[in-house]
């Protein structure tokens, strides 16, 4: 009976182990300032609301103070609020600044032409390139566009694409943080391992992220990165 | 309804779970039979390289019972059943804030039964030749938790033979044994098929008291399933298992039926397996 009682009681302490605990990932990163619609020119005496958004240590989205400011006021100014006008024709630096507790700034910058008349923007286009942070094989480039007259985003992954079919659970993200899915965007689980696929992303800005993040989702680990660059 | 994980599973527990000792099928109306807890918590994963990565937490646990029973001189039947058989993932907690990013999950279930007979072809006496045939029921949960990965069992019916061969010898005055076994799991569901093959070694201390066991599993993939990650999103492995696993045993006896053993096993190399080892802590009831 005391043996019974003895096994019993090795039982009830593993089985009391084996509950959920807490697994502490590392998943800090320099916060920023992000200008979300940068624009290329701006006719004079015209105007053009800027918005910025300010990311924190774990790539969060958080309120903050933004102060605005334009290197030649002569030829732009800026007010408080974001809001852009064309003074002269040329070329001047908008600034979106906040203030951290550390010493260093945070700031996003966009030049902007100021013309005679308006000129049409193009649809902005970005570029990366997808690469492993793992052992499984993940490699490619891609490209990810506005799509004109739409809200929507066109993201390409080119034909040099390569991921392992042996990934468990793979999923791709939009987020702002490459260490975390926390506040990221899922694009679902990738059905594609090879050659080119598209993804359209429906309602979310140029400038809303700023990696793709391929994510093992059962193991909640990444397992891939790619950064998107200007 | 896939799982390699579930592979390394299976191969663990039943590593875990063997009987000790016994090449040679029971004499008719003998067996073994054990109560087995068998515990694996694992934070890194063999890929698909053969290279170790980090995962998140995961633990497994199972509550189990193996027997095997002698029909005959020459025919066993064994049975192996997880009647509980719990798995569960950690919190994933902000090293930076504190907050939560993910929220653990765990599930309780019965897992896959395995059912099994054994054949003496051949005993000498100075060796045993056996073959066994097994089937591995999927009566586990293959799709368990909110991305269908927490999983008691594989959802496919394994069909196992396998040929097995022992001896014992005596260095000195220490009586040892050693068995050895070649198979081929028959797998469903477009899962590859299996070969298998293992090595045990087993010395005999105090007079029949204490048992140390030591044995060596590998598992070859034959990559003949169409099963992977692109026609099965979502589960936590995808096909093609491998590894070698090594695996020590301390067995007690009581009496000259009953005892306790400890078992430690681990994966040294492997594929889409996880690298931790496990342990289980078993009473037996040895009727010989």
């Amino acid at each position: 009976m005391k043996k019974t009682n003895a096994f019993l009681f090795v039982l009830m302490v593993i089985a009391f182990n084996s509950c959920i605990g807490e697994d502490i990932i590392n998943d800090e990163i320099d916060p920023e300032i992000r200008i979300l619609n940068p624009i290329q020119s701006v006719a004079v005496s015209e105007t053009h609301q800027y918005n910025a958004r300010y990311f924190n240590s774990i790539g969060q989205e958080e309120d903050a103070s933004v102060i605005w400011s334009s290197s030649d006021e002569s030829i732009a100014t800026i007010g408080a609020n974001g809001l852009l006008e064309g003074v002269s024709i040329g070329e001047t630096v908008i600034k979106a600044t906040v203030a951290s507790n550390s010493s260093a700034t945070i700031e996003d910058s966009s030049i902007v032409m100021i013309t005679m008349d308006t000129v049409n923007q193009d649809p902005v286009i970005k570029t990366g390139n997808i690469a492993t942070t793992s052992s499984y094989t993940l490699t490619g480039d891609f490209t990810i566009g506005e799509i004109e007259n739409t809200n929507d985003l066109l993201l390409s992954v080119l034909d040099n694409y390569q991921a392992s079919t042996s990934l468990p659970g793979l999923y791709l993200y939009l987020t702002n943080n490459p260490n975390s899915i926390n506040d990221a965007l899922s694009l679902g689980p990738v059905s594609v391992f090879n050659g080119a696929h598209t993804y359209t992303i429906e309602n979310i800005g140029i400038n809303d992220y700023a990696y793709l993040l391929y994510w093992c989702e059962p193991f909640g680990v990444k397992v891939g990165i790619g950064t998107i660059n200007d | 309804m896939n799982s390699k994980k579930l592979a390394l599973f299976a191969f663990l527990v039943c590593l875990c779970s063997k009987p000790a000792f016994s090449q040679w099928t029971k004499e008719k109306g003998k067996g073994y039979y054990k109560l087995s807890a068998w515990y694996l918590e694992s934070d890194q994963h063999y890929t698909d390289t053969g290279d170790i990565d980090p995962n998140i937490t995961r633990g497994q646990f199972n509550v189990n019972f193996y027997g095997e029973y002698g029909l005959t001189k020459k025919i066993d039947v064994l049975a192996y059943v997880p009647f509980f058989s719990r798995v569960y993932q950690n919190d994933v907690i902000s090293g930076t804030s504190g907050g939560t990013i993910g929220v653990g999950e765990d599930l309780n279930s019965i897992g896959d039964i395995d059912l099994g007979i054994t054949y003496g072809i051949m005993d000498t006496g100075k060796f045993a030749l056996s073959g066994t045939l097994k089937f591995g029921l999927p009566t586990g949960n293959d799709s368990g938790g909110s991305d269908g990965s927490y999983q008691t069992g594989d959802g496919e019916f394994n069909q196992i033979l396998q040929v097995n061969l022992g001896a014992p010898f005596k260095l000195g005055k220490t009586a040892l044994y050693s068995k050895a076994y070649l198979g081929y799991n028959n797998r469903t569901q477009n899962f590859s098929d299996e070969f298998k093959s293992g090595l045990e070694i087993g010395v005999n201390l105090l007079n029949e008291k204490i048992w140390l066991v030591g044995r060596s599993d590998i598992v070859k993939s034959l990559n003949n399933g169409s099963l992977n990650a692109q026609n099965n999103q979502g589960s936590i492995f995808a096909n093609n298992v491998e590894y070698v696993g090594l695996g020590g045993e301390v067995s007690y006896y009581f009496t000259e039926k009953i005892g306790v053993s400890l078992n430690y096993t681990g994966a040294i190399s492997g594929r889409i397996i996880y690298a931790n080892p496990s342990i289980s802590f078993g009473v037996f009831l040895d009727v010989k």
